[in-house]
């Protein structure tokens, strides 16, 4: 399946990894944030 | 007059926003240095692309496990609420290092070496460490009672910290597929076997998750001190009690 990969594709899952993890997390306090909001206005 | 704005997490301050600002422009020009600037390495051709990002949060791993337990023993120490405040969200960051350590390697490996995964000392560790910071969560998760909630999880951090030496050293000790360092200040020294431009855009690349990991951290403590409050307030408001945070 990923014989066919070339280094750049390699290269591009990898810091791909990187930006998918920093995005989830910044997601993630997001929502967390907007929980906290949410319970205090409740 | 807002009411909610003793609860809620409070705006984020200005400086705080700029450092985030500052943190993702820097992120970018290390992006471009590893993907444009850096030169294919004589062996691993356009691969070395990859050990700029894998080492980079490797690295920063460890600093988030150390800190998850230096908070945890503050924790253990005085019972401060706050602290497993940051030692949440230091051990959150560590869970979120250590997921791209492990899946980072796997795509650094397989091009490199021919395997995703090999069970030798080095990679059994790092999957270990990742097992028990998964561990420190649902652990988190099974617990009610905050204050035993904090101490059991600060034990967790304290075992996973404990871990560490002998991942940082299991290339050197044991045989394994992971290469041993290129580039290692600890033992007294600087073992440096790197050519200057691809140590530094490591370098740099290093800074750059660093100042990430204290972005995420400053931005999850300030809404983890929001939660408490909001928890201890609504914990005993008849009885009137202040509970410092």
């Amino acid at each position: 399946m990923f014989d066919s990969l070339g280094h750049w594709g390699w290269v591009a899952i990898a810091w791909a990894e990187l930006l998918i993890a920093y995005g989830g997390y910044l997601f993630y306090l997001n929502w967390r944030s907007r929980r906290v909001r949410d319970e205090d206005e409740a | 007059m807002q009411p909610s704005m003793t609860h809620s997490v409070p705006r984020q301050p200005g400086w705080l926003r700029a450092f985030g600002l500052m943190t993702l422009v820097l992120f970018a020009v290390g992006t471009v240095l590893a993907l444009i600037v850096s030169p294919p390495d004589v062996n691993q051709g356009d691969l070395i692309r990859i050990m700029y990002a894998h080492v980079s949060v490797v690295w920063v791993g460890f600093l988030a496990v150390l800190m998850a337990a230096v908070f945890g023993m503050l924790y253990l120490w005085r019972s401060k609420p706050v602290d497993d405040v940051w030692a949440v969200a230091s051990a959150e960051m560590a869970l979120v290092y250590f997921a791209l350590a492990v899946f980072g390697g796997m795509t650094y490996s397989k091009p490199t070496l021919g395997v995703f995964w090999d069970w030798d000392a080095r990679l059994t560790l790092t999957a270990l460490a990742f097992a028990l910071l998964v561990g420190y969560f649902v652990v988190r998760g099974l617990i009610d009672d905050p204050q035993q909630r904090a101490r059991v999880s600060a034990v967790v951090s304290i075992i996973i910290l404990a871990s560490l030496p002998f991942n940082w050293m299991a290339s050197e000790w044991f045989r394994s597929i992971h290469p041993s360092k290129s580039f290692d200040v600890t033992g007294g020294g600087i073992n440096d076997t790197m050519a200057p431009i691809f140590r530094w855009i490591l370098l740099f690349n290093v800074l750059v998750a660093a100042l990430i990991f204290v972005y995420f951290l400053l931005e999850r403590v300030r809404i983890g001190r929001a939660e408490l409050k909001l928890e201890t307030e609504d914990a005993a408001p008849a009885a009137g009690e202040v509970i410092r945070v």
